[in-house]
């Protein structure tokens, strides 16, 4: 029996991984082209959240288009924030653009604070309350569904990143912004792009997430920490980094919380993210 | 030369005696903020020291602050008197700058900011689940004020009220920006500028940077432990809510709003930010909606922050008045 425990806990923390694997891509992502810390991007999760919930309990929508919509004004809403409030500070010091998104953070949570108020709201899915049970290791659909569609989102993300010419020159971009403007490529459009496509991602993150937590204005605080854990333990701007560190760390937190102590299960990222970096300190995957 | 320095005497003496007045004219709600002001202009200023002067983006200060307010309630609870206490819980909490500042000073740039946001959210966490020792998210309520003073003639001054505290503080503030100033102005502070200026450059001349780097972290938390027994000492009851990473951000806006690398800057940041949201005193929310927003605007309009900008405005204008 201590074994099937064990694959329960593995598998749960999968499912957290692919929302942390997510959130944290759109902020290495941006990471890679602006070297912003952006603490805003989790306010992007929680706002899609709420859109999906709207649109579900409002309009009587059902989820997928909902999500669907749902990532597509977050991307615009990335599009507005980049163009609005991080472009003029590109060329400040790296932490006034830290500021900034602080700024942004602290806006944007307590705006939805003031339009839909604290309580924590269920969005509802058709899928929460189905169990599928497989080899004694149970959950519900909902669950699976999250780790199904998060691979895939990635998976074309990935593919978008890799192997087309926008990808190409994102890349190129992070690798050395002066260059790639030499050589023709349109810096501000790429940036625009990278912010709606990390806007989008974490949009459908926090819609997928609806049915399992809750959706309230505080949401996007801890995937937006965790996510710094993600990506400093990954490497700053490495993609492969912060896909695989999201599920690590979704799977040891799971197992933390289940065999040491379910209290201090936030801290194992952060504890593990000051062992890790006093050992290499410049993560995982990072390059010295 | 001579007639510069009078009026610089001049405009100083009047601002002293004007903070002198302030309490006997203020109400006593805006005298309570203005004693928590002064103690975030304490933590702010001690900030600066690291995120200004050495260039280290530190996201635990609230920590430092906390483990200060937190030894200090609990050594006045086993009977220590406050004025022993307080240095005691700066000293407590320079050693854990000296902890969490050996490792962490290790990695660089948004690492050190996401490490040290790591410690602070521990530190947090701790307060908040060793109930045995802190109470838990209840918090320690029945803090004692500082022991009374005895003055000539068998006057005692006592601190339960907010007018002797804000002269307490004050005392405290101006004692740090003097601990500062000396401090830039001497070796170590030419060293400091050399680090963040440029690290190679600065090792390659024979400073070594992790070793100031250090200093100015370990002399900043020791002030924030400070200021958390002066804060913990004037409400009379702690929570490890006021001591959470958000705080942390709190602190860093006061620095860089207010203007790193200046000493003003760090106080104007904490007046700034503390006194804003009360203008728009309807509903908190309302005011850090206002908060962020203004944030965003000031950085955009004024990268060095108010202070920075408005002294490189004040010496440009300088230089076109044919005074260099």
């Amino acid at each position: 029996m201590e074994s099937s425990i064990f694959f329960q806990q593995v598998i749960n923390g999968l499912v957290i991984g692919s929302i942390y694997a997510m959130v944290a891509l759109g902020l290495t992502l941006i990471f890679g082209i602006l070297h912003i810390g952006n603490f805003a991007h989790g306010q992007l999760y929680m706002l899609g959240a709420f859109a999906t919930y709207w649109l579900v309990t409002l309009w009587g929508w059902n989820i997928w288009s909902s999500m669907l919509v749902a990532m597509g004004s977050m991307a615009l809403l990335g599009i507005v924030l980049e163009r609005v409030v991080f472009r003029p500070v590109y060329s400040a010091p790296h932490i006034n653009g830290l500021i900034v998104a602080l700024g942004l953070f602290i806006a944007l949570e307590n705006i939805a604070l003031i339009l839909w108020g604290g309580e924590e709201r269920t969005l509802p899915s058709p899928y929460a309350t189905k169990v599928i049970t497989l080899l004694s290791i149970s959950l519900t659909l909902q669950r699976l569904l999250v780790f199904i569609i998060s691979i895939l989102l990635i998976f074309l993300l990935y593919l978008f990143i890799q192997r087309t010419k926008m990808g190409k020159a994102i890349r190129a971009v992070a690798q050395d912004p002066e260059v790639s403007r030499l050589m023709g490529i349109p810096i501000h459009r790429i940036s625009a792009t990278v912010f709606a496509v990390s806007s989008a991602l974490a949009a459908a993150a926090g819609a997928l997430v609806g049915p399992i937590f809750c959706v309230f204005p505080a949401m996007g605080v801890t995937p937006i920490l965790k996510a710094f854990v993600v990506i400093v333990l990954g490497g700053m701007g490495s993609i492969p980094g912060a896909i695989f560190g999201g599920f690590i760390l979704g799977i040891a937190e799971s197992l933390g919380a289940g065999y040491l102590s379910s209290e201090y299960k936030d801290a194992f990222a952060f504890a593990a993210l000051i062992l890790v970096l006093m050992v290499k300190p410049s993560g995982l995957f990072g390059k010295e | 030369m001579k007639r510069k320095d009078l009026k610089k005497w001049l405009i100083l003496g009047s601002i002293f005696i004007a903070l002198i007045a302030l309490p006997f004219v203020l109400s006593k709600t805006h005298l309570h903020l203005l004693v928590i002001i002064g103690i975030h202009a304490i933590l702010a200023l001690s900030l600066g020291l690291v995120v200004g002067f050495v260039g280290q983006l530190s996201l635990c200060h609230a920590g430092f602050y906390g483990i200060g307010a937190y030894i200090s309630a609990l050594l006045t609870f086993s009977h220590w008197p406050f004025w022993l206490a307080l240095p005691a819980a700066g000293v407590v909490s320079g050693v854990f700058g000296l902890l969490i500042g050996l490792p962490s000073l290790k990695t660089r740039g948004i690492y050190f900011s996401i490490t040290t946001l790591s410690f602070g959210i521990i530190m947090a966490m701790v307060l908040n689940n060793w109930i045995s020792l802190t109470n838990g998210p209840d918090g320690l309520s029945g803090l004692v004020s500082p022991n009374p003073i005895p003055l000539f003639g068998g006057i005692l001054i006592s601190f339960n009220n907010p007018t002797s505290y804000y002269f307490l503080v004050g005392v405290f503030l101006l004692g740090t920006i003097f601990v500062v100033r000396r401090l830039l102005r001497s070796r170590v502070g030419r060293a400091f500028v050399a680090v963040r200026g440029n690290e190679v450059l600065a090792e390659s001349l024979g400073v070594q940077a992790l070793r100031y780097k250090l200093t100015a972290f370990i002399i900043a938390a020791f002030f924030a432990g400070i200021a958390g027994s002066l804060y913990a000492h004037y409400l009379r009851y702690i929570c490890p809510r006021d001591f959470g990473f958000v705080e942390s951000f709190d602190l860093l806006v006061m620095v860089v709003v207010g203007g790193a690398q200046t000493i003003l800057g760090p106080i104007v940041g904490a007046l700034f930010v503390l006194a804003l949201p009360k203008f728009f005193g309807f509903e908190p929310v309302y005011g850090r909606v206002a908060f962020g927003i203004i944030l965003i605007i000031v950085m955009i309009y004024m990268p060095r922050g108010i202070v920075g900008t408005l002294q490189k405005a004040l010496l440009s204008s300088r230089r076109s008045d044919g005074h260099p």
